[in-house]
């Protein structure tokens, strides 16, 4: 009798207890993220995915925003800005703004924001990859209206801008705020670093009214786990579903803004000769991995930006597959005197993608066919990185490095001062005439800026060859019945609840 | 007795203080955390005072010292990425884990200690054979693949229970269930091939010759004899266990303190790491002095010195 208690007892419990499924009429939406938001402060936001996903245009906003579909930069918290002259912006303000907790956004909110975003000691991620040893002064010239003048010229202030956090005069500027405050239209409700956050609409907004009332996130590293958690209902939009899960009932795939690359270190025999380098992308098959090793909707790229960012050359193509082409350029190069029989080590890292084990393989087969010798070294992230960033290690024989590189800023400088130049932070490459194109156009506006910019990119990948371009990646996002949301190459780093519809 | 406890307890600090010199050398020989925390493209002045704000530039030596002063005051220190107290975090997801390996430890005595002593009653029959072919399976299958299985099955399939996550009872039913399937297994073939041997023992015979009912002989008398490999076995297991609740709460999103590790290890969250070792590894020593203890229990002749 007693067993027969307890067992009824647990069955209530159960039902009691049984899963809140996100499916009611209230507006309420569940979105599972694949990792934890332990982290919530703004100032990374822009180089931290999950972040931004959480953060971005939902709590917090930018004084401008990027359209995805075009690249442009469009008025946000900023209605119009214009350059007074190379290092000094002024930026009209929004009226009529409010932030979360009840202040009002105006001029000195702006500088304060700005001054937060380079405190010493809250290292903000975004301010050290947008602004480099540039210094930045801001100053209110009256209650909407703020003049920036920075260390060195700026031309891409705008874009800039849209990349940096507007949070609130009252945020800690030296301890990472775990309850963030913006003038977005979601409030941060509440957070267990160790299982969900919740943001909920503020009605105060500047803007039109969502219709999503509140979003709660949680995670699961398992990606079958988040493709099963919006089937079966307990959540309404799951991210990075694996290929193999993908149900095209219900998945959407999107280019996801990275792209793949193999980096050549040019320094040593036999890659320091042009026809070797030549040889290696001629050796293997791109549209052969599409569908296989890669997903169906991975596209092989020419250049190591999406072809939406401004600067990239759609008169470049991807490397053709042309075997014969490869043997006989290395054979010309072993006639010549060069050691193309020096082994080179390939360094990759499994957290870069899936599959890449048997990628890099597959390529290396591709290489030895040629008459290459190529073995892999997988390591970790911490190894990993220390091999694609400067000072490079001095101990090393001819390298290539596998890695992946997203640009959601939607300019071409984002990418090549950092990978093409001689002072760039992840460059192989010195070439003075590069160098003098490369600093032209990122000094330089309009359509001069795109074509310097698409020039370098044809030096760089007809004449210089420094690279294996391998694939823009794809990603796949699972929809509810619930809700519609249609994932572009920006939603890797922003998730803007505004943008999803009920049905 | 003690004097037994005082002995293990010395044996098991000399172990804590080899393990928290081990942590400290090797998760710094992982790597500088900067690479991690920073973005690629950080300057070399970016990623000297990042060093410098945590400490990683001084020597290791010196961080050592910090280390083993901060924790003579039982300060674990801040979590690199959640900059939040250390034994903060730990405290508050030790519970889960705790709650998840006790409630399958539970369930898989039970289960293998009923079904290992009915095996043994009939070497080879058919529920012999039976209990041996489930038990070996589920000592085999890998708890990652069972998971996945068990949540396509009973949550999305059947539609049973939630696939993941906290808020319930029914929240528990799968971890619960995969995290003891691989002990039960175990414990299930010990339990048999211990109770075989009890079962042909003289005591028994004398207890069926005095007319003793069956279920008397197996519960009372041969289990408990046959229980001192079983509670050996267990205990290994339920260290184990630990390490088996890394699989389960990665995978359900249980905030345990498999998954804090985890993440620690993956983002060089030196201070967590040591801080989880370190409280595991207490928990650890503590369950094996009273899986020595309990022996005492089970067999009188045991006596501690």
């Amino acid at each position: 009798m007693k067993i027969h208690r307890l067992i009824m007892g647990l069955g209530v419990a159960g039902m009691l207890a049984s899963p809140s499924h996100a499916q009611d009429k209230s507006g309420d939406i569940t979105i599972v993220l694949s990792s934890a938001v332990d982290v919530v402060e703004p100032c990374h936001m822009n180089s931290t995915g999950y972040i931004g996903q959480v953060l971005k245009a939902n709590v917090v906003e930018t004084l401008t925003r990027m359209d995805p579909a075009t690249s442009e930069i469009k008025p946000n918290l900023a209605t119009e800005w214009k350059q007074i002259d190379p290092q000094t912006w002024q930026i009209k303000l929004r009226e009529g703004v409010k932030f979360q907790d009840g202040t009002d956004f105006n001029a000195d909110a702006v500088v304060a924001a700005l001054d937060r975003q380079f405190s010493p000691e809250l290292q903000c991620r975004d301010t050290i990859r947008l602004f480099a040893k540039t210094t930045i002064e801001a100053k209110a010239l009256d209650p909407h209206t703020v003049e920036i003048k920075t260390s060195a010229p700026m031309p891409l202030m705008p874009t800039t801008l849209s990349q940096i956090g507007m949070t609130a005069p009252g945020t800690s500027t030296t301890e990472a705020t775990k309850s963030p405050v913006g003038t977005g239209p979601y409030t941060f409700t509440s957070w267990d670093p160790a299982s969900n956050l919740v943001l909920t609409r503020f009605d105060g907004y500047w803007g039109d009214k969502p219709q999503v009332r509140q979003a709660t996130y949680v995670w699961r590293e398992e990606p079958a786990l988040r493709a099963s958690m919006v089937k079966v209902g307990e959540a309404d939009l799951g991210l990075q579903i694996a290929p193999q899960d993908v149900d095209p009932q219900m998945d959407v795939g999107y280019l996801n803004a990275d792209t793949s690359r193999i980096r050549i270190f040019m320094d040593k025999a036999p890659l320091d000769d042009v026809r070797i380098r030549k040889a290696l992308n001629l050796a293997f098959d791109r549209s052969a991995f599409v569908g296989t090793i890669m997903s169906p909707d991975a596209l092989p790229a020419s250049q190591y930006m999406l072809p939406s960012v401004s600067g990239y050359d759609d008169s470049l193509k991807p490397w053709p597959y042309d075997p014969e082409q490869a043997k006989a350029l290395v054979e010309e190069a072993r006639a010549d005197g060069v050691a193309v029989d020096t082994p080179i080590d390939l360094f990759g890292s499994q957290f870069m993608q899936a599959n890449l084990d048997e990628m890099l393989q597959t390529l290396v087969q591709g290489w030895q066919e040629a008459g290459l010798n190529v073995q892999i070294r997988m390591v970790d992230k911490i190894q990993h990185s220390a091999m694609r960033r400067k000072p490079y290690p001095t101990d090393r024989g001819p390298t290539m490095v596998h890695e992946l590189h997203d640009n959601t800023a939607g300019d071409a400088f984002f990418t090549m001062m950092v990978y093409y130049t001689s002072e760039g932070a992840l460059s192989n490459i010195s070439d003075p005439k590069l160098d003098a194109v490369l600093e032209e156009a990122s000094v330089s506006t309009g359509d001069k800026r795109r074509s310097l910019f698409q020039q370098a990119n044809r030096t760089i990948q007809q004449d210089v060859v420094p690279d294996i371009m391998l694939f823009h990646m794809v990603s796949y996002m699972r929809i509810g019945p619930r809700v519609s949301f249609k994932p572009d190459f920006t939603t890797g780093g922003q998730l803007e609840l505004a943008a999803i519809s009920l049905k | 007795m003690r004097g037994y406890i005082g002995s293990r307890m010395a044996h098991s600090a000399i172990s804590m203080v080899g393990l928290v010199v081990l942590v400290f050398f090797l998760a710094r020989l992982t790597g500088n955390p900067v690479d991690i925390y920073l973005p690629i493209e950080a300057s070399a002045e970016a990623r000297t005072a990042f060093s410098e704000a945590h400490g990683f530039d001084d020597p290791l030596i010196v961080q050592f010292w910090h280390f083993v002063r901060d924790l003579a005051r039982l300060d674990f220190g801040m979590s690199l990425r959640q900059d939040r107290p250390v034994l903060d975090l730990v405290l508050a997801a030790f519970p889960t884990t705790l709650l998840l390996a006790l409630c399958a430890m539970f369930i898989a005595l039970v289960v293998a200690i009923v079904s290992g002593a009915l095996a043994a009653q009939r070497p080879n029959g058919v529920l012999d054979r039976f209990v041996n072919v489930i038990s070996l399976a589920g000592a085999s299958l890998p708890n990652f693949w069972l998971a996945i299985v068990a949540v396509l099955v009973f949550a999305v399939g059947l539609r049973w229970l939630p696939t993941s996550g906290t808020g319930g009872f029914v929240h528990w039913i799968l971890p619960v269930m995969v995290l003891s399937v691989r002990p039960c297994g175990l414990i299930a073939q010990v339990v048999r091939g211990s109770m075989i041997s009890a079962m042909s023992s003289a005591y028994v015979k004398t207890a069926r010759a005095k007319g003793v009912r069956r279920t008397t002989i197996i519960f009372v008398h041969a289990l408990r004899n046959a229980m001192l490999p079983v509670i050996t076995v267990a205990g290994d297991q339920a260290t184990g266990m630990i390490n088996g609740a890394v699989v389960v709460e990665v995978i359900f999103g249980l905030p345990g303190i498999g998954k804090l590790m985890i993440d620690s290890i993956q983002y060089r969250d030196f201070a967590m790491v040591q801080g989880g070792v370190i409280i595991t590894a207490v928990a650890i020593f503590a369950l094996n002095i009273a899986i020595d203890l309990s022996y005492a229990l089970l067999d009188p002749r045991i006596r501690y010195s």
